[in-house]
């Protein structure tokens, strides 16, 4: 049963110096209970795509088209009160810095207690609890509820900004590149408890730049190029037998901890999305691109279960 | 320990002294205008020796023309001056500070509207658009109050649109508002508080400009009628007699007025020094 559908997605910047295609045309369906990640490079858009689903992108961007389908109402075109009410208590949202997620000037405690409040979750006595238990929930003590940012370390403060995130028990809990700011231990454990919110019915969808993070924890995997997804497949199958080149280069660069193989490189850098290239956006690093592939953009098709973007996986060809 | 440093490590901060000066200043006038009754020694209207008598024991800084003491109607012309100058800045205060909060915030048409409004008052000298905008009220401190709060709104709104803008870029704002709070909680809770240090300093910057333009209003009696004291109105009547060498009758209220925006000046000085210490750090 799907949760959230995205559909033909655009979402663009409108910058002074021209158009950012940062999200050109993105289909996605997340299922309930289920764990998505989004891969992709920096620059690819996919911090923009995890921002455009709660209608966070920061001007000049802004959605240009395109259906956000999320428990049967539209996001992307819902008026503003709609939308604050999904925020916080339907969607939950992780961001990348917790150095700076959390207001300096106050204890992390009343900022959980003020979003329970907001959304009328509870009144009096019981929003301290709620809000401890959500503490209690992530690893924190007691003690931190009344400490401020500073007082905590990164780990520390990123399980605060997922108790504030997942104290209403939210649907859907979207995290943008979590753990980027931490180190691998912390890592491990912030996975842990959106595992452990996983088990419980909460949709996950992991935005990252991390194959391997997202390939031991995640049931699906989007890989997502240039504003594009260019293949949509079930976690296994993506890492094991890749069939869009983009995927093919991804996982044969991603290192290994025990085998000796040699780390593999794309060659070329990611295209500039004011000015995409013709075509298939990757066909400038693409190994095998054809003079179709200069010509014309690739349309999504079912492969194996799969949903990839290529010309030379189209049955057409 | 973080929140409440000792004394001694205070004082070494920058801008130390001239925030010990200045509060010094002012504490001293809140007072003079406070215990008026106790700490002047005559009746502000009601002659104490004879008219023009140069400043002596009897009478501190001299009589004026119709022979009241200068000292006395001083402190009690603090009152005036305080009332009319913080009722005014308050009110542009508040008034500044909740358009700036909300045009930031928000941005768009508003933002827009609000900005051009507040720029075409900016671009005028704001004592004349004072003298223009009391002129229309008429005399009286209340209208010398609203006039002033009207031309320093702009000076609030800019500064806190700006602040606004950059602390809304702010990650923890923006993770307020994935949470789902409302705007005005948003506004409130996050964005005001780290607000604070910046409108304390236009505060008691903007306060000795005040005093100022108060001062050029009461001159042209614009704030009170005779005989009430006031700084700027007695400066005014004794500029007749300073050519003729009875400088004590302009001298010392100009001399007050000077010290109390300098006062104001001081603190404001001091605060943003310590505000660019911050910014380095």
């Amino acid at each position: 049963m799907s949760l959230l559908s995205i559909k033909n997605l655009k979402v663009y910047y409108y910058t002074l110096s021209g158009i950012v295609r940062a999200v050109d045309g993105v289909s996605m369906v997340v299922s309930k209970g289920e764990w998505f990640s989004v891969v992709g490079e920096s620059g690819s858009g996919k911090s923009t795509l995890a921002y455009s689903i709660i209608n966070l992108v920061p001007p000049p961007g802004r959605i240009v088209e395109g259906e956000i389908v999320f428990n049967e109402v539209n996001l992307a075109k819902a008026p503003h009160s709609v939308i604050r009410r999904v925020r916080g208590r339907e969607i939950g949202f992780v961001f990348q810095d917790p150095m700076t997620s959390l207001d300096p000037l106050r204890t992390v405690g009343s900022q959980i207690k003020e979003v329970i409040e907001e959304h009328g979750g509870a009144s009096g006595r019981e929003v301290e609890v709620i809000a401890k238990e959500a503490f209690s929930e992530v690893g924190l003590s007691e003690e931190k509820f009344y400490s401020y940012p500073h007082q905590l370390s990164g780990g520390q403060r990123q399980r605060v900004a997922i108790a504030i995130a997942t104290v209403l028990k939210p649907k859907l809990l979207i995290a943008d590149e979590p753990t980027t700011a931490l180190d691998v231990i912390v890592q491990r454990s912030i996975m842990e408890i959106f595992w452990r919110l996983k088990s419980r019915g909460m949709s996950i969808v992991l935005v990252t730049h991390d194959l391997a993070l997202a390939s031991e924890w995640s049931d699906r995997i989007a890989v997502m190029y240039a504003g594009e997804l260019v293949e949509i497949g079930p976690t296994r199958d993506i890492i094991e037998a890749p069939l869009h080149p983009y995927t093919q280069l991804l996982v044969k660069s991603t290192p290994d901890i025990q085998g000796d193989k040699a780390l593999n490189y794309i060659p070329g850098e990611p295209p500039d999305l004011k000015n995409p290239p013709s075509g298939c956006r990757f066909h400038p690093r693409c190994p095998y691109a054809t003079e179709i592939c200069r010509r014309e953009a690739p349309k999504p098709t079912i492969v194996r279960g799969r949903i990839v973007s290529c010309h030379l996986l189209s049955p057409t060809r | 320990m973080f929140i409440f440093p000792s004394i001694a490590s205070l004082i070494k901060l920058p801008g130390s002294l001239k925030i010990i000066v200045g509060v010094l200043i002012v504490f001293i006038v809140f007072l003079a205008g406070l215990l008026a009754p106790i700490i002047a020694p005559y009746d502000p209207v009601k002659s104490a020796g004879p008219p023009l008598t140069p400043p002596s024991p009897k009478n501190l800084m001299g009589t004026d023309h119709l022979g009241f003491d200068v000292f006395s109607r001083i402190v009690w012309g603090s009152r005036i001056v305080l009332q009319v100058v913080i009722s005014a800045t308050l009110v542009a205060l508040i008034v500044g500070v909740i358009l700036g909060i909300v045009s930031g915030f928000y941005g768009g048409l508003l933002d827009r509207l609000l900005s051009m409004i507040m720029d075409s008052l900016y671009a005028f000298p704001s004592l004349i658009l004072a003298i223009a905008i009391a002129a229309v009220l008429g005399p009286s401190p209340y209208n010398a109050a609203i006039a002033i709060a009207t031309v320093y709104i702009p000076t609030y709104y800019r500064m806190i649109r700006g602040q606004t803008l950059s602390i809304k870029s702010q990650l923890y704002v923006e993770a307020a508002i994935a949470a789902g709070l409302r705007d005005r909680t948003v506004m409130l809770s996050y964005i005001f508080p780290n607000l604070i240090y910046t409108i304390l300093v236009i505060l008691t910057l903007n306060i000795a400009d005040a005093i100022l333009t108060e001062a050029g209003l009461s001159f042209l009696g614009l704030t009170v009628s005779p005989p009430t004291p006031d700084w700027g109105f007695d400066l005014r009547i004794g500029q007749r007699f300073l050519l003729s060498g009875y400088w004590w009758l302009s001298v010392f209220p100009g001399l007050a007025i000077m010290v109390l925006a300098l006062g104001f000046a001081l603190i404001g000085e001091g605060l943003s020094d310590r505000l660019q210490l911050r910014g380095l750090r």
